[in-house]
């Protein structure tokens, strides 16, 4: 018993070590979203006297082919970068969660959805998604919406799951029993306890976002390089960088710390919501 | 095994079904006319008719649906807008490089990331299993293309020791095949075998916790021998189910490696068709890459029924 508190109180200390880490990561990359546009000015000035210098005082993080400063050009990308993770989780969630909902709940609906949910799954993710991008075009909008369609099926599914567990219930029956009709059921008994596996998917879901939009713009078919994006400044950089590394970089580094807090805050947010789950799955 | 071999076969026509009308449906999702997109912006509207009458767009929907399935029986992929071959031909040509790159990363990830994972499960909660874990969250949050021009700087442009970029076929021999290829397979099992570990991990733990492993355990059994002999052979079902399920994601991986490494495999023509509007080679190749997926769990299911002979005999 002793055994067990005191690995309990190890994990628990590493976890919010962990989670103040994260949250810390977030925070920075969050605060250069919402001032940096304001602080720095707008980073489409060019200067082509000052183009491909390495980092260095004038420059922190070097200049592109265009001499354009990178930093700048990071510090904006982080704005862009978690508008697409924040809008992808909002939309994947909603049609997603709605979809799950119903085939979870109704039986008629069930197997057709999943079948079709099942079919969107048999396509990698990465394809299906710049085939989306190179179809609807280059916008802030639509490579979310490029982005959202390959997860909604995973979301579906984790949704029905939960959905098909909480039908069980005592209180569903009960609310069934007194006549409560199905979008009562389903939207006062069932959606608030399936939203804590919700909370934690869109974690996931903003992470794996932000890493997509990254390699949409990296192949050429994400958001138009007028805006700036971590994955279209990396994608700028991939011609020069043999002479000029430090355009990838930078860029590459900070989605990387991005992407890696956001994926363990939702690690973190398991493990404290469901400890059960957590021991169980631990995945 | 023949006869489950069929049924799950057959078990897989709807979600088929479900792919085929995907992948016809996106040539028209996007807005305006696909021909005139495909064409190119200063192209006759001659040629933009030849290729609306070449591809059948001139047909009613359901139509052009049915005549889609027909080629399709046939092995007719279509051919591609630009050069005007086949895209069966086209995808065959280029399959030898991502078939080497996707062996060579399955084969490097479970090899390093089995074991890891293992390894995590019984140290759980100790440094190790934190060190596994943060590397694995690491895998797959680091971009492939991050990674793999971390690994060209160091590797190929710092020490030259291996080729920037570029792939040389099995044709040229297999040492040169193997040299091109390490820098894109580490790249990429970076990501796969972070996927691999964690879900091994995973399983190792619900395998521990097992009434089998109590047992074992209370009858003094040695611990290096519990997880040997009782638990790993336990783990193979699982994390065959992972590899499968996780093909997924080295498929769509391979597509950005090729790309980064200048690989002229199925995943850069992807992308070149991409970005040249020619859709049907993206169609063709979304299709072939959906067939392997759904043919890869088919396998999966069947390495089950090898695993576990209550499968094989029909009780599930």
């Amino acid at each position: 018993m002793g055994a067990t508190m005191i690995v309990r109180r190890r994990r628990l200390s590493a976890s919010s070590l962990a989670l103040g880490f994260n949250l810390a990561v977030v925070g920075v990359v969050l605060g250069c979203a919402l001032l940096a546009p304001p602080l720095l000015g707008y980073s489409s000035d060019l200067n082509m006297a000052e183009a491909l210098q390495p980092p260095g005082a004038a420059h922190w993080f070097g200049t592109d082919n265009l001499g354009r400063d990178i930093f700048v050009r990071t510090v904006s990308g982080a704005r862009t970068s978690l508008l697409v993770g924040l809008g992808v989780s909002a939309l994947t969630l909603t049609a997603g969660g709605a979809i799950g909902l119903l085939a979870g709940y109704v039986r008629t609906v069930d197997s057709v959805t999943m079948r079709i949910m099942d079919g969107f799954m048999a396509i990698p993710g990465v394809l299906l998604a710049i085939a989306l991008a190179s179809l609807l075009g280059s916008g802030l909008v639509t490579v979310m919406i490029a982005i959202s369609v390959p997860e909604i099926p995973r979301t579906a599914r984790l949704m029905r799951s939960v959905v098909l567990s909480l039908r069980e219930m005592p209180y569903v029956d009960a609310a069934v029993s007194i006549g409560s009709s199905t979008p009562r059921v389903l939207f006062r008994h069932i959606l608030p306890n399936a939203t804590e596996a919700l909370v934690v998917q869109a974690t996931f879901i903003c992470a794996s976002a932000i890493l997509a939009e990254a390699v949409l713009s990296f192949l050429g078919v994400g958001i138009s390089p007028d805006l700036p994006s971590w994955g279209n400044v990396i994608a700028g950089g991939r011609q020069f960088f043999r002479v000029a590394p430090w355009i990838i970089a930078f860029p590459g580094l900070f989605l990387s710390l991005l992407v890696l807090a956001v994926n363990l805050l939702g690690d973190v947010l398991r493990e404290r919501i469901d400890p059960r789950l957590a021991a169980r799955r631990a995945s | 095994m023949a006869r489950y071999l069929f049924q799950r076969l057959l078990a897989t026509a709807p979600v088929m079904l479900t792919v085929l009308a995907i992948v016809f449906l996106l040539l028209h999702i996007g807005p305006g006319d696909p021909a005139a997109a495909m064409a190119g912006d200063n192209a006759s509207p001659e040629q933009i008719t030849q290729i609306r009458q070449r591809l059948h767009l001139d047909q009613p929907l359901p139509v052009q649906f049915l005549i889609y399935l027909r080629q399709l029986a046939q092995f007719d992929l279509g051919v591609s807008v630009y050069s005007g071959r086949p895209v069966a031909t086209m995808i065959l040509q280029r399959a030898e490089p991502t078939l080497m790159l996707a062996l060579t990363t399955s084969l490097l990830s479970v090899l390093l990331a089995v074991p890891a994972g293992v390894f995590a499960a019984r140290r759980l909660g100790r440094a190790t299993d934190y060190l596994v874990m943060g590397l694995s969250v690491a895998g797959f949050s680091v971009p492939v293309f991050v990674v793999g021009y971390a690994l060209i700087q160091l590797f190929a442009i710092e020490l030259g020791w291996l080729p920037v970029q570029g792939y040389r076929p099995l044709a040229s021999g297999a040492w040169n095949t193997l040299r091109s290829l390490t820098l894109p397979t580490v790249a990429l099992t970076f990501l796969f075998a972070a996927l691999v570990a964690r879900i091994t991990r995973a399983t190792m733990l619900n395998v521990l916790s097992e009434d089998y492993i109590r047992t074992a355990r209370a009858k003094g059994v040695p611990d290096g021998r519990i997880l040997m002999v009782h638990a790993l052979k336990n783990i193979g079902v699982p994390v065959v189910t992972v590899v499968g399920t996780s093909f997924a994601a080295l498929l769509g991986g391979v597509v950005v490696t090729e790309s980064v490494f200048n690989i002229p495999g199925i995943g850069r023509l992807t992308v070149d068709a991409i970005l040249a509007r020619d859709y049907p080679v993206v169609q063709g190749v979304m299709l072939v890459f959906a067939v392997v997926l759904v043919l890869v769990n088919v396998l999966v299911d069947l390495s089950y029924a090898l695993f576990d002979p209550r499968i094989r005999q029909g009780e599930r």
